[in-house]
Parts: structure tokens; sequence; C-alpha cells
């Protein structure tokens, strides 16, 4: 006997998903999905950019590793609420994860919640978490090449942010090339430069993130 | 690895369906994968070979057909197949386009009995 399905192989995370991005838009809540290779500087970005934030826009952090709250505790002591999720061997944080931790973040207290997603550039691509955005961080170190070699996620992210600036004078990083890859895979990709070490370009970074929680909140 | 985690969404699919058609075993599953996924063809294998047991059948056969990516053009509304790193319009050169195939992850059908 053969039976026709033709049923997406994530439905069940897209519907868990789909419930997430539901309260996020009840309580106005602008959700960003941070994806990286290990090492590229997510925490170190989140550590120097959330203390900036205007005001009026109140974060909270999901982080999510293999193993150990190192970085939810880095988080911590920058003063944003921050919640460790350890996926104990998992490459990457699916829908099911998050909702189950929705109710221990205080999500009437904020309207900007980042999810820190386990290190790597592959899998997490595949996930929908519920998130507004999808950011890629890539750092100078990792090459220019990055971009091609991994396209789903650079196609995916609608923000790009390129970490480490402040070392392209001592790495082989081809600035030129990485652009045009980028070009041809996303061209409306909305793209930064930055230092997290030396807080060069994250000016830019922090008000985009403003504006975005901004509009959310209002024009939703 | 997130070809196991995908391959456990396969199996819940699975047992659902089965027992709604009151299949005990399953014994052949025809999946579609594009190519823009990142779902692996050898690694979604080795993930179906250790799910074999109490739904699927020891000499059930896996099959997947991969699906190339195409785009639909929003400026001159033509298609155009893509290769896997130049999201353009093949005949204007427009990237304003929407991908129409090739980021697909489906169950197409399975068999037992």
């Amino acid at each position: 006997m053969q039976v026709q399905l033709t049923t997406n192989i994530l439905k069940a995370n897209d519907a868990i998903a789909a419930l997430n991005r539901k309260i996020f838009n009840e309580k106005n809540i602008f959700v960003i999905n941070i994806i990286s290779s290990p090492g590229a500087g997510k925490t170190t970005l989140l550590e120097k950019v959330l203390p900036k934030l205007p005001p009026d826009i109140k974060p909270a952090v999901i982080e999510g590793d293999l193993t150990t709250t190192k970085d939810a505790e880095r988080i911590e002591k920058t003063g944003v609420f921050a919640l460790q999720i350890n996926t104990l061997g998992g490459c990457h944080l699916d829908a099911n994860m998050i909702s189950q931790v929705l109710e221990k973040i205080p999500l009437d207290e904020i309207n900007l919640l980042v999810i820190e997603n386990v290190g790597n550039l592959v899998c997490p691509a595949g996930f929908d978490l519920g998130e507004d955005m999808k950011m890629v961080v890539l750092s100078v170190t990792e090459g220019n090449d990055k971009p091609l070699k991994y396209p789903v996620i650079f196609r995916e992210a609608a923000v790009s942010v390129l970490n480490k600036i402040d070392l392209l004078n001592y790495v082989d990083f081809d600035l030129k090339q990485y652009e045009d890859d980028l070009q041809a895979i996303n061209p409306n990709q909305q793209r930064f430069y930055v230092s997290a070490r030396t807080e060069e370009g994250l000016e830019p970074l922090i008000m985009f993130i403003a504006e975005k929680v901004r509009s959310k909140r209002g024009g939703a | 690895m997130h070809e196991t985690a995908l391959m456990e969404s396969v199996l819940v699919i699975l047992r659902e369906s089965a027992k709604a058609n009151g299949i005990q075993k399953v014994t052949k599953v025809k999946l579609k994968v594009g190519e823009l996924t990142n779902a692996l063809p050898e690694a979604l294998e080795l993930a179906f070979e250790a799910a074999k047991g109490d739904l699927l059948a020891q000499d059930a056969i896996l099959e997947i057909e991969p699906v190339k990516a195409q785009i639909l053009c929003r400026n001159c509304q033509k298609i155009s197949t893509i290769d896997w790193l130049n999201y353009y319009c093949s005949h204007c050169l427009s990237s304003n386009v929407k991908i129409i195939a090739g980021d697909e992850l489906l169950i197409d059908y399975y068999e037992g009995e």
C-alpha cells in the first residue's frame, strides 16, 4: 500500500515557530536569531551592544550552547536578563526549545528578545524559531570565503555583521570579494562592519536594532 | 548533524499516518530534498538506517529525489534554474526574485503493509 503525503518534514517545527511568533507579535517583542560559527564573537557583540541600546529598548537574551552557562553569565553581568538553553549535543536550537522556556522570560517587561543560536553556520539556518530576523555574524579571521561556502544562512539572514574589523590589517580577508559574494547571494541584506572589541562601527548597528524594535511596537 | 533531527520528524509524521492507515511496517519512504536545504543525502541515509526498528522494516528503502533550485523573477516573470550562488534572473539579471523550488524538504509518499 502506498500513501501519498507531500508533507513538509519540518511542519512540526514550523507549527511551533508560528505559535512562538504569535506570542511575540501579541506582546510586540522584536526577535533576532543570531547565527555564526563558534568564536565569531556573538556573545562579545551582545555584551557591547546591549548596554548601549537606548533606554526605551528593553532586551532579554536566550543563549544556546551544547553545554555550560558561561554565555548567559556573561550577559547577566551587563544587567540584561539571560536564560541558558543547553542542547546537550544538539547542533541547533529548534522552535520547541524556545517554546519551552518562554514562561521563564519576563515577556511583559521586554520589547527585544535576542536568541543566540548554537555556534554553527549550517544547521541553525533550517530551523525557524519564530524570529522576526536572522542576523549572521562573521569574523574576519574566518576568511572571506564563508558566504560562498555557507550560502543558505547568508541568504536567509536579513542582516550580516562582519566582526573583528580591527584585525583586517593582520589577516588576508578580501573585503571586496566578501561584498561581491554577498551581493550575489543576498543583494537586499543590510550589512554592518564592526569590532566588538574596540567598539568601532557599533553605533549604526545599535540604531538599526532600536529602529526595528520601535517600528514593530509602533506599526504592528 | 541536523539530518538526525530531520529523520526524527519524518518518523513522527510516518507514525501518525501509518496508524491512521492501519499500516504496521513501512517498507519504503520517498523524500524530495531541495538542494538549498543543507540536508545531505548520505547523512539522511545514515539516520534512516539508525531509525530502523519498530516502524521501519529492516529492509526498508529510502529514496531521495533531489530538487533543483528555481527562481521566479518578479521583474520579467520568467523562471530560471540557479546554482547555489547566484540568485539572479538568468534572463534579465534582476535580483528581485523569489525561490520557487529547491528549498523544500518533503515526504513525497511511503509504502507499507
